[in-house]
């Protein structure tokens, strides 16, 4: 990855596109945590990418970069919902057909990531999938997210709680660890 | 403990179906962006998507069919048009070939309403370029402007603003604009031959205005070879101009208006039912205290303060919840047949509500269209527990 990064620092968009490619679904989970609507999430991530592109010659280290994009994806989230609530004007425009947390994705089976973040409030949601599927520590978590790292630690382990509940009532975890 | 920790972390990081509309999005927001350098030029995209079929096509209401099977993979439902088709709304313009150095364009049909226009071309490049290769095509200087001046759509900076200053017009370039130009677009290859390719564009607006005549302009045409390799693209250079009339059905499209006759919700200030060739747009405002999370007499710094608040609890709570709070639900106009036509699941400008200090105004589009109409129509929608039905009748 990191020889992707210097090459699209030095303006090669094949090599950015390898990579965003390559992140896409990382990139769709973080947005999905805010946004439930499909539209929103492909706003979200492609301001991202249009700020990445025009920024990335300012990534200094070249291993962060996924750090460092995730930033930029989790502010544009925030800003594009806050200014959602903050425009005078509530607009809500979830479609259910849009919804991803449709009967639909339970029938055929594509449950098990929504299923697990459906109870847990929107902090809690990014923070698992930063800490699980980014695999980041709790530091680069809280400094991401600005808040202290006992904060990240405390919200973790409730949402653990949460989901370890989720398992219990489906009997997932009684069968799995039997 | 340790246990439940890989179990949430496999179940969190398995691969997610990706909307074919999403992946679509990544690639053609960098590749735009390649274009932008090569090219110089600031070329604004909103490209949702692009589908290619080869598809023999034999009457034009088949391939609209074929406009309307694309359109859905963005707007859910849009039977309306497949209705509205049915019934002839496509027009076929019948025009010559505009030939520039040997490459040859025209239009073979379109159709436009409110919020679509779509177009189909009819491409034959000059000679030596095998038709079977082409893997994309981008008109990326197109501009697309009425007998008005009005820009109906143009992705590219330097057209759009030579345009502004030749017609003195004060337009802004806005990444996404607040007027009809670049709501969106997307486009497909439907069919080939050894003669020509087939382009359809598809490009959808908040309020598209009551066109007479369409003008297409365009003075680049991008051939890819490659859909992931743009050094391997074929550029024909030259200056092609299209000019239809639109057909009155189009512009003085007839809209049948119903007035209320009926309505078991006391608060409803006004509404509005109007119907198309191709949609309905529905509209009403419900007299009600703003749900502002401030009073307007506080001052501006309890109001952020306030809104903060709101956001932070808007934040902590689960999607469940936020399903939950939504105002209007379960939408529908019945017909006297008992036919049932549901929301339209379009762009955000057709479909919402919004809050202000008189109330609340909702605003929603549907797939009954005047074809289907009858001289009584009752709308259903659920606000906040209760059910609103309204009794209209034609105008």
């Amino acid at each position: 990855m990191e020889e992707l990064v210097i090459a699209a620092k030095e303006g090669d968009n094949e090599a950015f596109l390898e990579l965003i490619v390559g992140l896409e679904q990382d990139l769709y989970k973080i947005a999905k945590a805010r946004f439930s609507c499909e539209e929103d999430v492909e706003d979200a991530v492609q301001e991202t990418i249009l700020q990445a592109l025009k920024s990335i010659k300012k990534v200094k280290q070249p291993q962060y970069f996924k750090t460092w994009i995730i930033r930029i994806l989790i502010n544009k989230c925030n800003k594009m919902y806050q200014k959602k609530l903050n425009h005078k004007e509530y607009n809500e425009e979830i479609n259910a057909t849009n919804n991803a947390y449709t009967e639909d994705n339970k029938i055929i089976g594509k449950m098990d990531f929504y299923l697990l973040i459906k109870d847990l409030s929107y902090k809690e949601r990014i923070t698992m999938i930063l800490f699980y599927v980014e695999n980041l520590t709790t530091k680069d978590i809280s400094k991401i997210l600005k808040e202290s790292e006992s904060t990240i630690r405390n919200r973790i382990s409730r949402a653990r709680a949460k989901i370890k509940k989720i398992y219990e009532e489906k009997g997932v975890f009684d069968e799995r660890y039997r | 403990m340790k246990d439940i920790d890989s179990q949430i972390k496999k179940d969190l990081s398995a691969d997610l179906p990706l909307p074919e509309s999403f992946t679509n999005m990544v690639r053609n927001t960098v590749k735009s962006q390649k274009s932008k350098k090569q090219k110089k030029k600031v070329i604004i995209l909103k490209t949702m998507a692009a589908a290619c079929a080869c598809l023999l096509i034999t009457t034009s209401i088949v391939f609209a069919k074929d406009i309307t099977k694309f359109i859905n993979k963005f707007w859910k439902e849009n039977k309306g048009i497949d209705t509205a088709i049915e019934n002839g709304y496509i027009h076929q313009p019948n025009m010559e070939y505009s030939e520039s150095n040997g490459t040859k364009l025209k239009v073979n049909e379109f159709l436009m309403d409110d919020n679509n226009l779509c177009l189909t071309f009819s491409l034959k490049p000059k000679e030596g370029i095998n038709l079977n290769n082409i893997q994309k095509i981008d008109f990326s200087d197109m501009i697309i402007t009425d007998e008005n001046k009005h820009i109906l759509y143009c992705e590219d900076k330097d057209t759009f603003e030579e345009y502004c200053k030749k017609n003195q017009l004060d337009n802004v370039w806005k990444i996404e604009s607040e007027t009809n130009i670049n709501s969106g677009s997307n486009w497909f290859i439907p069919s080939r031959s050894e003669e020509d390719i087939q382009l359809v564009y598809n490009l959808y607006a908040n309020q598209f205005p009551q066109s007479k005549k369409i003008t297409i302009h365009m003075t680049q045409i991008v051939l890819f070879l490659q859909e992931d390799k743009s050094e391997e693209n074929i550029t024909l250079t030259g200056e092609w101009e299209l000019t239809i009339d639109v057909p009155k059905e189009f512009y003085q499209s007839e809209k049948i208006v119903y007035q209320v006759k009926e309505c078991n919700y006391p608060n409803i200030k006004s509404s509005k039912i109007t119907v198309s060739e191709t949609n309905t747009k529905f509209e009403m405002e419900i007299e009600e205290k703003a749900e502002l999370p401030y009073e307007m007499t506080d001052d501006e710094e309890t109001k952020e303060r306030k809104i903060n608040e709101y956001i932070e609890k808007q934040n902590q709570e689960s999607f469940e919840d936020y399903k939950n709070r939504k105002k209007f639900k379960n939408e529908y106009i019945e017909n006297e047949k008992g036919e049932e036509f549901y929301s339209t699941s379009s762009s955000m400008e057709n479909s919402g509500y919004s809050n202000n200090n008189k109330g609340v105004k909702y605003w929603q589009t549907f797939t009954l269209t005047k074809y289907q109409v009858t001289d009584e129509l009752i709308v259903h929608i659920t606000y906040q527990g209760d059910e609103i039905i309204i009794k209209a009748v034609k105008e």
